[in-house]
């Protein structure tokens, strides 16, 4: 049923855009199969994430709190391992094939510009922006460690902003597009992935911001998780 | 014999805080929280030696559990020192996980949604088990606790006691040198204690695999364990074997007598405390000073028309139960 759901919200949204074009020529210089590029990038970091760490995740704060979290401790595994992804939820693969990819074609496809090589480095600033992301989220899940209710902010900090993937980053004051690029990195995910497609960005600038982004959440998460399981108390 | 668990004046305490009831005391508690230290456990030491079998006894909140989770390597220590099998256990290496198993009764191992079997599967893979030793642990283990017919039905339709020895063969799938066992049989009816509590003193006597063992239930403690370990309020406060503790803690003896000529209450009052008395005066249990036992035995037989005597000792529950309530301190 989940999946379905999907397909009908990425449907609307997809009439959305399609009911805007009728009425404007291009929404900031983005013309429709660029948002639609826009979209199916964005999309596709729920999928992945909603597939491989989100679950996971989002049910980390829980069995810290609840003492379930001792189960994962006893077992011979990298523990941030087994705490991401002790649980695969293969059944998005079904949007991910169904509604994403043709978008995704239609996007990039429908350009005179397009060549496989732009694809590569969209594809691997995706992945690299995924892997931040998942870094983030991995660093806030430790902070129940510390802090009992993370599983809100975690909500508004990384799930609603991701809504925000699917907007152009142009469009945002410095301010927000600071914030959307360098603390909350989720521009990488969608934004500079259709950028590389448009030939609108600089490839060395962002796969250097992406490492040092990547190096800087990686280390947060760690310092994060072995002082949280030094504090890590469980109940019973 | 060197010691394969070695704790050395071991401390750990939690902070929480206390929350007045009601909306007021919930946004009072957004500004202010009235933060307190929870001792868990003060400054215990003791060894144990390969092969044994332990008793962790405790009341609620006396700190056995987590004094178990330091020796797993789940908790850190607030101070003191633990090796176990020559490990720090909180540096969780996985060549020291691979060499223990933590079950835990009102929390499951398993995966809830995999049949047991897989589950099973899972750990082979993770804890590095060969097929052969891993095929030879699991026939050996089911036929043993009667669960063959159970291991492809998913974990949540299993029945507790179904479940917990599902649970024990999780554990053992990769020959655990130790065995850390956090009330193994809590919920479970009275047949399914005695089996699990049979398998689990035989594996202790075949294998040589060390338990340590927390529980309630005293009959887990008599059969399985012949050295026991008492805490407190966090504190240490007897550790020897199990015969010493009667000889030491027990002050009386219990006298349990059938009478062919019917009694009054009254009239037995004077031997000692009454602990069961039978409407109609043929039957009577009494509590006497141990130091005096014999003595009351020929007194009451002399005085009375006795069918039969028996002197018993009195119950480890009754034992445990007084030591808990006259707050021994603890060893010097």
């Amino acid at each position: 049923m989940g999946a379905f759901a999907n397909i009908l919200w990425t449907v609307s949204q997809l009439i959305t855009v399609n009911y805007l074009f009728t009425k404007i020529p291009s929404f900031q210089g983005w013309s429709l199969a660029d948002l639609i590029l826009l979209l199916s990038f964005g999309q596709v970091y729920v999928y992945v994430s909603a597939m491989i760490f989100d679950l996971n995740l989002n049910k980390l704060p829980d069995k810290i709190i609840s003492g379930a979290f001792d189960r994962m401790l006893t077992k011979p595994i990298n523990i941030l391992f087994l705490s991401s992804f002790e649980q695969l939820s293969i059944a998005t693969l079904i949007p991910m094939i169904t509604t994403v990819t043709p978008l995704m074609l239609y996007g990039m496809i429908n350009r005179s510009s397009f060549q496989l090589l732009d694809l590569f480095f969209a594809t691997i600033t995706l992945i690299l922006g995924i892997i931040t992301l998942y870094f983030l989220s991995l660093a806030i899940s430790g902070l129940t460690f510390f802090f009992e209710d993370i599983q809100s902010i975690k909500e508004y900090v990384v799930m609603r902003t991701i809504d925000l993937a699917r907007i152009p980053l142009s469009i945002f004051p410095q301010l927000i597009q600071s914030v959307l690029t360098f603390i909350i990195p989720i521009a990488f995910i969608a934004y500079y992935p259709a950028q590389i497609i448009r030939h609108q960005t600089d490839l060395f600038f962002i796969f250097f911001i992406q490492a040092f982004l990547l190096v800087i959440f990686y280390l947060t998460a760690q310092i994060i998780w072995k002082a949280g399981l030094k504090k890590y108390s469980g109940i019973g | 014999m060197d010691p394969i668990i070695t704790v050395g004046h071991l401390s750990r305490s939690f902070r929480s805080y206390k929350k007045e009831p009601g909306v007021l005391g919930s946004l009072r508690s957004l500004y202010h929280r009235d933060f307190f230290d929870v001792h868990a456990v003060k400054d215990i030491s003791f060894t144990i030696n390969p092969g044994e079998a332990i008793g962790f006894i405790g009341p609620n909140g006396a700190g056995k559990t987590t004094t178990l989770k330091m020796l797993s390597g789940l908790l850190y220590p607030s101070a003191g020192q633990v090796s176990v099998l020559g490990y720090e256990p909180f540096q969780r290496k996985p060549e020291y996980l691979k060499k223990y198993a933590l079950i835990m009764g009102q929390k499951s191992q398993l995966w809830w949604d995999l049949p047991p079997l897989e589950g099973f599967i899972l750990n082979k893979e993770i804890y590095q088990v060969s097929d052969t030793s891993f095929n030879a642990n699991i026939r050996y283990l089911a036929d043993l606790l009667d669960v063959t017919s159970v291991l492809k039905i998913p974990v949540r339709k299993l029945s507790l006691g179904q479940r917990m020895k599902c649970e024990l063969i999780a554990a053992l799938i990769h020959n655990p040198q130790i065995l850390f066992l956090d009330e193994p049989t809590i919920g479970l009816d009275v047949v399914v204690q005695k089996k699990i509590r049979a398998f689990l003193k035989t594996h202790n006597q075949e294998k040589k695999t060390t338990i340590i063992l927390t529980s309630h239930n005293m009959d887990d403690v008599q059969e399985i364990c012949k050295r026991i370990i008492i805490i407190n309020h966090g504190s240490l406060i007897y550790d020897g074997p199990l015969a010493d503790l009667t000889k030491q803690y027990a002050k009386n003896k219990v006298l349990k007598l059938i009478f062919n000529q019917p009694v009054t209450k009254t009239k037995l009052k004077k031997y000692g405390a009454i602990t069961h008395f039978e409407v109609g005066g043929l039957s009577a249990t009494i509590s006497v000073p141990r130091v005096k036992h014999t003595t009351i035995a020929g007194d009451i037989l002399r005085d009375f028309s006795v069918d039969d005597l028996d002197i018993a000792e009195t119950s480890l529950e009754d034992i445990i139960r007084e030591i808990f309530e006259t707050s021994l301190q603890p060893k010097p």
